[in-house]
């Protein structure tokens, strides 16, 4: 089932002096499926969406529907509940990370669950495959000990390890190299693909979200500024800019060679497809000179 | 989320108060405290009352603020109001007197010294402090070392206050539940808080060190100030207005 968001606006510190409106008046329908990804500028409300998507905050004006409920209705002590169901990875998960193994860590949410030992053993084993951390080789490792990009998966697997059905991503690339990006890529497709887990992904680099998304909002002083296909890229360009956000060079080089007048299909995701459509019209340029 | 405004928050703004150079106004809280605990009831207190109100008006941070951050301590001068009440042994209308003579001065006092808090910045509050305290260095007191760790903690102790928040919200989108029935199982739960809590303080700490030794600081130096505190002839009115306030009472 989609997650609806309707007319949703948060205001923090609500009729204090430090008011801060981060979200006004947001609607949105997220379908089941979809990667999402979302960016604009520090202080965009990003992170506030995120968290009013799990009940962590409740929204001032507006309703949230997942799975047919209407979240923001939900009591307090029952919405531990959706939690489960929408699983928010906060940014820097690895500092959550308390217990004094990788599998204590891991297993602690499902155990905290009720959930038994069997099935926690299964769900910790499923949670480490899915980001990249061998078994048998992290199982014992104390996280301390851990690198930068191991803790990060760990606390990624934390939240895997409840088997959410939505899954909300804040900024899981920032500090990470490629391998450790791309580890995280491997995951979110492999856990949309097997279980159809619908996942929104916050990011400050639009080249980070290109190879995953499907779908883009671009955020901005709380509203939704654009929310366009991921593959519409680069015929909005110009938009994008404007929002502050810098597009994918790829798309970019697209947009210009369109813009010169060259008869290009810039509907592309990755690098490589922009390569093979240039490429494409670079034969068909070729063909004219040899017949021209 | 912490909804209410913190007791004794700074409100940034530029009304005369803010203004006023901090050692001004340490000066005029002390003399307001002292004051209104010496003073006779109900005129004094009453003209002391009067005097912090005008205060809390000028100071421009808004009703609210006085009312949210008063608001726990409201309770303490109700039960200790109603604690004369009930035990005191004179009757009772004039236990009730009483009552109100012990909660009013309380309330002047408090609310005085929110004024202070509210329109002195942490750190000019501590440099005055600082600068106020200076003649102890002659008896080898450690003036400034002690002011660095109130600088220091007064700065850290609304991260502190970000990270618990932060970090109780990552818990419990991990299923945790702090609202949970039993107390054992509740504190047990606040456990997975504490220790990443501790983590980052001392990460922050030895951070803070290493950055501190890094631009070479030593404690007490030939040091100079980017603001250099100076009195105006609003300080001296200032002082001189609630000190007036005071003798006034005094010759009453
Ligand atoms: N607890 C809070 N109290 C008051 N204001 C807040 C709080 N949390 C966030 N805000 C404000 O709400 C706005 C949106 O914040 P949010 O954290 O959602 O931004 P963001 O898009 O995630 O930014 P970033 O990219 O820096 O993480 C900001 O202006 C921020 O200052
Ligand atoms: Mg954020």
């Amino acid at each position: 089932m989609p997650i609806k968001i309707k007319g949703v606006t948060h205001i923090y510190k609500k009729g204090t002096p430090f008011e801060k409106k981060a979200l006004e008046d947001i609607f949105l329908n997220i379908e089941n499926g979809e990667i999402l990804g979302i960016m604009g500028k520090s202080g965009s409300g990003k992170s506030t969406f995120l968290q009013l998507l799990n009940g962590l905050l409740r929204p001032c004006r507006g309703k949230i529907i997942v799975d047919d409920y209407d979240i923001t209705m939900i009591p307090a002590d029952e919405i531990a509940a959706v939690r489960r169901e929408v699983g928010l990875v906060f940014q820097f998960p690895e500092e959550q990370i308390f217990e004094t193994d990788v599998y204590k860590e891991i297993a602690f949410g499902p155990k905290n669950l009720g959930i038994d030992e069997k099935k926690t053993f299964e769900r910790v084993k499923t949670a480490m495959k899915l980001t990249g951390l061998e078994y048998v080789k992290f199982k014992d490792r104390r996280p301390n000990e851990l690198s930068g990009g191991e803790k990060r998966r760990v606390g990624i697997a934390d939240i895997l390890a409840l088997n959410p059905r939505y899954l909300l991503l804040d900024e899981p690339f920032a500090a990470l190299d490629y391998e450790g990006r791309r580890k995280i890529y491997q995951s979110i497709k492999e856990l949309n693909q097997t279980r159809g887990t619908t996942t929104i992904i916050v990011s400050h680099n639009l080249e980070y979200l290109v190879p995953v998304c499907n779908r883009l909002l671009i955020l901005a002083d709380g509203r939704v500024k654009l929310d366009i296909k991921i593959d519409e890229i680069a015929l909005y360009i110009k938009e994008i800019k404007n929002l502050g956000v810098s597009p994918p060079l790829h798309h970019e080089v697209l947009y210009y060679l369109k813009e010169k007048g060259f008869n290009i299909n810039v509907k592309v995701r990755t690098r490589e497809e922009a390569a093979r459509e240039i490429a494409k019209y670079l034969g068909t340029l070729k063909d004219e000179v040899k017949s021209g | 989320m912490v909804k209410n405004i913190g007791l004794g928050q700074y409100i940034p703004g530029n009304s005369i108060l803010h203004r006023l150079d901090p050692r001004s106004k340490v000066i005029g809280t002390v003399i307001l405290v002292v004051g209104t605990f010496t003073s006779a009831y109900p005129v004094e207190t009453g003209i002391f009352l009067g005097t912090v109100l005008i205060l809390g008006a000028l100071s421009q941070v808004g009703i609210r603020y006085y009312f949210d951050s008063l608001k726990p301590l409201l309770y303490l001068i109700l039960i200790t109001a109603f604690f004369q009440v009930l035990l005191a042994e004179e009757e009772l209308g004039q236990r009730f007197d009483a009552a109100l003579n012990l909660g009013l001065r309380l309330f002047i006092i408090i609310f005085s010294m929110q004024v202070l808090m509210g329109t002195t910045s942490p750190l000019s509050l501590t440099s005055g402090m600082e600068k106020m305290l200076s003649p102890l260095k002659r008896i080898k007191f450690p003036v400034h070392e002690l002011i660095m760790i109130m600088t220091i903690s007064l700065r850290f102790i609304p991260l502190y206050i970000e990270d618990w928040e932060r970090i109780k919200k990552a818990q419990m989108s991990r299923g945790i539940n702090f609202e949970e029935k039993s107390i054992i199982k509740r504190l047990k739960n606040y456990i997975s808080v504490l220790i990443p809590l501790l983590r980052i303080s001392f990460q922050r700490a030895v951070d803070l060190a290493t950055a501190m030794e890094s631009r070479c600081y030593q404690g007490e130096g030939e040091r100079s100030h980017l603001n250099v505190l100076k009195f105006t002839p609003y300080d001296f009115m200032y002082i001189g207005i609630i000190g007036g306030v005071w003798l006034i009472t005094i010759w009453l």
